[in-house]
């Protein structure tokens, strides 16, 4: 079986998520994740990558790393780049209007990330953001 | 992700197959957008072919609804997998968009 390496660095563009997510269906192959479930990692994982693509490095390019590992039945994704400090669950939950003049276009990155793992952490350490997003194998029949 | 455009009466349907993400998403508005500024004012959007979506193509979505409905048009979905469907609940927008099961019925409705 081919090796997965534990993380990846790579320049933070939108052009790179193609990697990232390879990177992260390699893991959740690795882990067993129920192909739902899968999803659900694929999907904050890249809300959280492309928020940092839009808005960590406003001056300059930077990079991102992405390691992975494995806790149980669960898969362990931890995202870190040297932007501009940003914590995403200092968000409070969005507000959705249900009509269409009222509600905004933007906002929903954060939310969907939040909602459809089973854990996130956030750490601000030294220059870095270190995002965690925690998935289990497969959701519990209450969520 | 694969689009394809087809007319019937004044209803243009757009047919997505693949990934709804961040990396198409600036294609899928595109042709949209040219649809709309050509003078369409139905818009089926078919997501038969999408098992993946996220916040990327919602934004898509809604921004074509709300440039729409400035023109008195409307964006209507229909054929979404479970997955896309759970994505737009949890989003809350299936309240904001009129979505069919099926091809035909989005038709008939406009």
């Amino acid at each position: 079986m081919e090796k997965i390496p534990s993380s990846i660095t790579l320049k933070a563009s939108l052009e790179n998520l193609d990697k990232v997510n390879r990177f992260v269906h390699q893991w959740s192959k690795k882990v067993g994740l129920s192909s739902q479930s899968e999803k659900d990692i694929l999907l904050a994982v890249e809300e959280a990558y492309v928020n940092i693509t839009k808005y960590a490095y406003p001056e300059s390019t930077g990079r991102v790393t992405i390691y992975s590992r494995i806790d149980k039945d669960r898969l362990i994704i931890k995202i870190k780049d040297e932007g501009i400090p940003f914590n995403p669950l200092q968000f409070a939950k969005a507000e959705f209007n249900t009509s269409l003049k009222e509600r905004k276009v933007g906002g929903l990155g954060i939310f969907l990330m939040r909602n459809f793992v089973d854990g996130v952490e956030y750490e601000r350490k030294g220059k870095c953001n270190l995002l965690t997003l925690i998935k289990k194998k497969s959701r519990g029949i209450f969520n | 992700m694969q689009i394809n455009q087809k007319k019937e009466g004044e209803v243009y349907t757009f047919f997505l197959n693949g990934r709804f993400d961040a990396h198409s998403a600036g294609e899928v508005e595109e042709k949209l957008d040219l649809a709309v500024s050509q003078g369409a004012q139905k818009l089926l959007v078919d997501l038969s072919g999408v098992e993946y979506i996220s916040s990327a193509g919602l934004r898509v979505l809604l921004a074509i609804a709300k440039k729409l409905k400035e023109k008195e048009g409307q964006i209507k979905l229909c054929c979404l997998q479970p997955y896309v469907k759970e994505v737009f609940d949890v989003a809350g927008l299936t309240q904001i968009f009129k979505i069919y099961g099926t091809h035909q019925e989005g038709i008939d409705s406009f």
